[in-house]
């Protein structure tokens, strides 16, 4: 294996990609070459400098800056009125299910006799 | 895609408003986390995040769940960036890395937890956490508009080789080789800095 070679798989060695036999073939190479050494430890300090970024957060009053743009933009007819506080339906169906599973069971232990045509 | 993310999306596509708050709120970090790391500017970052959800609620009825829903958002805020720095680069407008005010506050203040904090304590090291942080957001802005987006989406928002195919349509092997060459590029930018 040449400089080259080790170079191109850098990338994936940090990302763990690499599979069993080109990684031993890395690491054969590196155990001989200083250069690559060198080159990969920079490499991963690159990779590692920059997932060390601050996170930026968006500033407090974002979430009502977006609902504004959409009101104005869609002259407020954008949300369906009365939405706010609807249960979607799934979860009205899941409710309901639910509801008639258990009464259903509460009367066969109540009423073991009881069976369903 | 999740079921707690269907029962949200179909609370979207019925348009209900709280919903869409929700979302928006879950979301709104990662979004102009990416968005301020691809323009380098507090003011253009805001503008474009903001109208990433316009869009999200423009289109969610088009939005069929094939994918997650970050996957979507992801896909549209690198498009909304790519259109927004071609529509800035005929102005002359270059993303230069440089730091705003209000952000350059915000890493002081934060410097203290912050996992860019050199080990060495004191001014010193505080310095030396924003000095790199300056010059890591400069190496970044140096790339062009798709390593920058790559880079940014496998390095700081911790997508999957699958995941950034899917957000930028690229091919998965265009995906890995262009990563390596956008990394490679940054540590040659970064060269000084490492040791």
């Amino acid at each position: 294996m040449d400089h080259d070679e080790a170079t191109a798989m850098f990338s994936a060695y940090c990302d763990q990609q690499l599979g069993a036999v080109e990684r031993a073939a890395l690491d054969e190479h590196l155990k001989t070459c200083l250069v690559c050494r060198r080159e990969l430890q920079r490499f991963q300090q690159t990779v590692e400098s920059v997932g060390r970024l601050h996170p930026m957060s968006a500033p407090p009053d974002f979430v009502a800056g977006v609902r504004d743009r959409i009101h104005k933009r869609s002259h407020g007819r954008f949300f369906r009125p009365g939405q706010r506080g609807r249960m979607p339906f799934e979860v009205v169906s899941l409710v309901t299910l639910g509801v008639v599973l258990a009464v259903y069971l509460v009367v066969q232990l109540l009423h073991p006799q009881l069976r369903l045509p | 895609m999740s079921v707690s993310e269907r029962l949200l999306l179909s609370r979207l596509q019925a348009r209900d408003e709280e919903a869409f708050e929700e979302m928006v709120g879950l979301y709104q970090n990662k979004i102009y986390n990416l968005v301020y790391r691809m323009m380098g500017n507090a003011g253009e970052a805001e503008e474009v995040a903001q109208e990433v959800f316009v869009t999200v609620f423009k289109s969610i009825d088009s939005f069929r769940g094939d994918s997650k829903l970050s996957t979507w958002l992801y896909r549209i805020a690198t498009n909304h960036c790519k259109n927004r720095l071609k529509y800035l680069g005929r102005r002359s407008y270059k993303a230069t890395g440089e730091l705003d005010e209000a952000v350059e506050r915000e890493l002081q203040d934060t410097q203290t937890t912050s996992s860019m904090r050199p080990h060495i304590d004191g001014p010193e090291a505080v310095l030396e956490g924003l000095e790199l942080e300056r010059t890591v957001q400069a190496g970044i802005a140096e790339l062009d508009e798709e390593h920058r987006t790559l880079v940014l989406l496998r390095d700081v928002e911790d997508l999957s080789y699958d995941e950034i195919a899917k957000v930028t349509g690229l091919e998965l092997g265009t995906v890995k080789s262009r990563l390596h060459r956008a990394r490679l590029q940054l540590k040659e930018f970064l060269a000084r800095w490492l040791k």
